[in-house]
């Protein structure tokens, strides 16, 4: 039997009778449907990627991104308590916007809801021309500003969390903060999180004072 | 110094189902939020009763 020069997909000869064209037409069609088998399935905005370097092996895949996982609003309350994250992800993100602090307070976040000396921590902050320089290997959580905003300032602060669902090993925190307000400064902030190496499940946004306006959203990153 | 302090409440999210509430803080949370005001004081005396 012929076959077609790429695919080898089982085609006629010249001397077939007429009376088995049906038959070798469905010879064709199953060969051509076996091969693309793997174009089907897959879910809205999924793309094909290949899964070896077999021909014809592709995989539907969602594309890398960022994945909002929900939003909070801070105003009111001393804290805000967001559970249950996926671990679906690699990374986390979590953003902070206009958080305003009634009143004087530190303004920062705990994983899991741990505060026990869970938290390694070196953070420098700029105020004006003044440059100040902290750190703790110790801490009981991880201060996003050691002094909190206390009006709407365009305030914004954003902390990511790398390989967050790691049981093994303790998580990398990178988190940044900007006021642009009075006493404009910014605080950058890198540490770890030990607690006893247990995946993040949830994480505590707090002050020591009240939230007097701000949200929080929560991203997964792949 | 922290006995007047009212207890605040707490925002809770669940990503898993959704369900969102707004509670008091429980004795453990209270607890740990005295100690951070308690802490910020420690640091901050200059704004000590504002």
């Amino acid at each position: 039997m012929p076959t077609t020069t790429n695919f080898g997909w089982t085609t006629p000869a010249d001397t077939d009778l007429v009376s088995q064209g049906a038959a070798a037409m469905r010879t064709l069609g199953n060969g051509v449907d076996t091969s693309f088998v793997k174009l089907k399935g897959g879910t809205t905005g999924q793309t094909l990627v290949k899964n070896s370097d077999t021909d014809l092996d592709f995989t539907w895949s969602s594309p890398p991104g960022t994945t909002l996982l929900g939003s909070a609003s801070l105003t009111g309350t001393s804290s805000v308590n967001i559970t249950s994250i996926s671990q679906s992800y690699t990374d986390l993100i979590v953003r902070v916007y206009l958080p305003v602090v009634s009143g004087a307070g530190v303004f920062g976040f705990r994983l899991n809801g741990l505060s026990t000396s869970n938290y390694a921590n070196l953070s420098q902050q700029v105020s004006g021309t003044t440059i100040t320089q902290t750190g703790s290997s110790s801490a009981t959580s991880h201060v996003l500003c050691a002094t909190a905003p206390t009006a709407a300032a365009s305030g914004y602060a954003e902390i990511r969390i790398a390989d967050y669902t790691t049981s093994s090993n303790v998580k990398l925190i990178q988190s940044s903060y900007v006021n642009n307000g009075t006493g404009i400064h910014t605080t950058i902030t890198q540490g770890t999180f030990r607690g006893s190496n247990a995946a993040a499940t949830s994480i505590t946004i707090y002050t020591s004072s009240i939230f007097g306006g701000g949200s929080v959203s929560v991203y997964g990153v792949k | 110094m922290t006995t007047s302090i009212e207890r605040p409440e707490v925002f809770e999210l669940d990503l898993m189902t959704g369900d969102k509430k707004l509670r008091p803080m429980n004795d453990d949370e209270y607890e740990q939020h005295l100690a951070d005001v308690a802490d910020y004081a420690a640091a901050n005396p200059d704004q000590v009763g504002e």
